[in-house]
């Protein structure tokens, strides 16, 4: 039950052309900046665009071939839509049995089936209400189980939980993640949270600009992301440059910050420890990813052993889950992460200037 | 800056001057029709049978219009509002065209293509259809000037709903068919409603495409307006009565509509 999907469409000076394949039983990710065409795909797949060239496979039904294409009711795709589209002149009973009793499922059967989802997804309680009057996560978990209850080959979740307020996010979630790991077919999840990705999905498809850049699981995504976006997605400082040699040392030369525009910052040399051997050692282009958690911030230049340090200004400071994020500029262009405890006493504001400094032996160099 | 209506929002005072004394150039006449109207005897008169039977004729008249409008103006509003059907803007010109089209033109052309000497009538007539000056006659009449109003309506609110319901009920497996019955139509309420309402006002007061084409036979094309027509030369009394019998259905028809066709007091519908 593979998905195959080579999805081109030319839009208006849009052009993607996504290729990516899932498996059942392995909840997918897609995620990408605003416009990349996460959307686009999730409507291509849904049969509510046609593709102008490529193809979409659904194990052994071509759903588009960029010449015929199924329409929506022959696909068996089942879609979250993002604002969800609760039918609002319909209970939330009847709306979760829509799609059964559109199939030619008589009232009563649509009803016992419906019932079993709403039970599932713990909206029995609200099963006659309108979806007018119900909460968002209560609207969300309707969305839900009218997708699942037609048994649907591929499920598509547009940003499932964008439009939640932040308390009922959690509990939205977990049964979001519930209901993928009982689901037999494809699973295909639009978002732009790193925390739903990593509770939705195994496996992360990063898009930009149309393209597919990069495929692979969370930790895959943290360790070696590929694009500016991907790195920002996992917090990772990620630079781009070429390996040279200083001495016997192997150097990064004209590291830039992925994503920073060649004249905003002259290119700055990273000391990294020996490359693994995969890497030739001279004139290799790479990426090299950085933890922020991996950056020592000081007031007074370092005398340590680690081997990069510069002098930089705080741009910002942002809290996240347990920490404080800062932004650096300088020479470099860092993120660094810090407790509260470490901000008080070193007595940083936006402004501040600090040292950063990190090991070589902390950079990740990998083939770009 | 947010428009309060009060401060610096108020309108200048010349402005509620003109507007309230434009008002009184609408007013004094319905004021007159009501004073002018002979109340005691309103009972007797409304009883007297060629009253009823306009009455009764314009009922029926309006209701089938409304009726066939209803029939015709869903589907031609639904591709206006959800094809990219050829020649679309030509076409809902066509269609909204006797809106504003001069009703007595209306008549002389549905006499071009039904009268007795016009394109379709004798064809009309080999198989024994009569259109001119027969009750069909006057609901054709009736029919041509007031459909335009449900079509106009019904794109209006067709327009209003959000679009990507009908996706996802396709996502589901709906057909087409049960789209339309199951997610379109229920929403639709309102404006059918509307439709409705605004179609019969018109089809109620429909005059000049009438006279020209069915005539004023007393029973079997003499509607209400026309009975008016006929008794300003014969008896003023029950002509009266009856302009205010029109009022108050007209009136009550508008005060029916008015959180529908007051722009701004329109409920959209809730898209979370």
């Amino acid at each position: 039950m593979t998905l195959r999907a080579d999805i081109r469409i030319r839009r208006d000076g849009f052009s993607l052309a996504a290729m990516f394949i899932a498996e059942p039983g392995e909840p997918c990710a897609l995620i990408g900046p605003n416009g990349s065409g996460k959307s686009t795909v999730a409507a291509a797949l849904a049969g509510i665009l046609r593709l102008d060239a490529g193809s979409v496979q659904l194990f052994d039904k071509t759903l588009d071939n960029g010449r015929r294409a199924l329409c929506p009711q022959r696909r068996n795709v089942g879609v979250v839509f993002q604002d969800r589209l609760l039918f609002p002149k319909m209970s939330v009973r009847d709306n979760v049995g829509f799609g059964l009793r559109a199939r030619g499922q008589s009232r009563h059967d649509a009803d016992k089936t419906a019932s079993k989802w709403l039970d599932r997804l713990d909206l029995t309680a609200i099963a006659d209400k309108r979806p007018p009057q119900l909460s968002g996560g209560q609207a969300q978990r309707v969305a839900i189980a009218r997708a699942l209850a037609i048994e649907p080959d591929l499920l598509i979740l547009d940003e499932p939980m964008a439009a939640l307020d932040p308390e009922s996010k959690p509990a939205v979630r977990r049964l979001i993640a519930q209901a993928l790991d009982d689901f037999p077919g494809v699973s295909l999840c639009i978002t732009h949270d790193p925390v739903e990705a990593r509770a939705l999905a195994r496996r992360i498809a990063v898009i930009e600009a149309g393209a597919i850049v990069q495929v692979g699981s969370s930790a895959q995504l943290q360790r070696t992301p590929r694009s500016a976006f991907a790195a920002a997605f996992v917090g990772i400082n990620l630079f781009q440059g070429v390996i040279s040699c200083s001495g016997d040392k192997p150097v990064v030369l004209d590291a830039r910050r992925c994503g920073q525009h060649e004249d905003a910052a002259p290119p700055v040399a990273i000391r990294i420890a020996s490359p693994d051997q995969s890497i030739a050692p001279d004139r290799s282009e790479v990426f090299a990813s950085l933890h922020p958690r991996a950056i020592i911030l000081g007031r007074d230049k370092p005398q340590t052993s680690a081997r990069n340090a510069h002098r930089c200004a705080v741009e910002s400071i942002d809290p996240i889950e347990g920490a404080l994020r800062v932004s650096l500029t300088g020479p470099i262009t860092l993120t660094a992460e810090i407790t509260d405890a470490a901000r008080a006493d070193l007595d940083l504001t936006p402004g501040s200037t600090v040292w950063a400094s990190f090991k070589a032996t902390e950079v990740h160099v990998y083939r770009r | 800056m947010t428009n309060t209506g009060k401060g610096e929002g108020a309108a200048p005072i010349i402005l509620p001057i003109i507007a309230i004394t434009g008002l009184s150039l609408f007013l004094l006449p319905l004021a007159g029709l009501a004073l002018r109207t002979r109340w005691s005897t309103a009972f007797e008169q409304l009883r007297d049978p060629a009253i009823l039977e306009a009455l009764r004729l314009s009922f029926i008249v309006s209701v089938t219009a409304v009726a066939i409008a209803l029939c015709y103006g869903f589907p031609m509003a639904y591709l206006l509002a959800r094809t990219n059907l050829p020649f679309r803007r030509l076409i809902r010109g066509l269609a909204l065209l006797p809106m504003v089209l001069p009703p007595i033109v209306g008549g002389i052309a549905l006499l071009s293509a039904f009268g007795r000497n016009g394109i379709l009538g004798p064809a009309l007539e080999s198989i024994g259809i009569h259109l001119p000056y027969t009750t069909a006659g006057a609901i054709l009449a009736v029919t041509f000037v007031s459909a335009p109003f449900m079509v106009a309506t019904l794109e209006a609110g067709l327009r209003d709903l959000d679009e990507r319901l009908e996706s996802a009920a396709a996502t589901l497996g709906a057909p087409r068919w049960t789209i339309i019955r199951r997610v379109v139509l229920p929403q639709l309420a309102p404006a059918i409603g509307a439709g409705i309402a605004l179609t019969f006002a018109r089809a109620l007061g429909e005059f000049g495409a009438t006279i020209a084409f069915a005539g004023s036979l007393p029973g079997r094309t003499q509607t209400l307006p026309l009975a008016i027509y006929q008794s300003l030369h014969t008896n003023l009394e029950s002509a009266f009565l009856l302009s205010v019998l029109l009022l108050v259905v007209s009136l009550t028809i508008l005060i029916a509509l008015r959180a529908r066709i007051v722009p701004g007091n329109n409920q959209r519908n809730d898209r979370t």
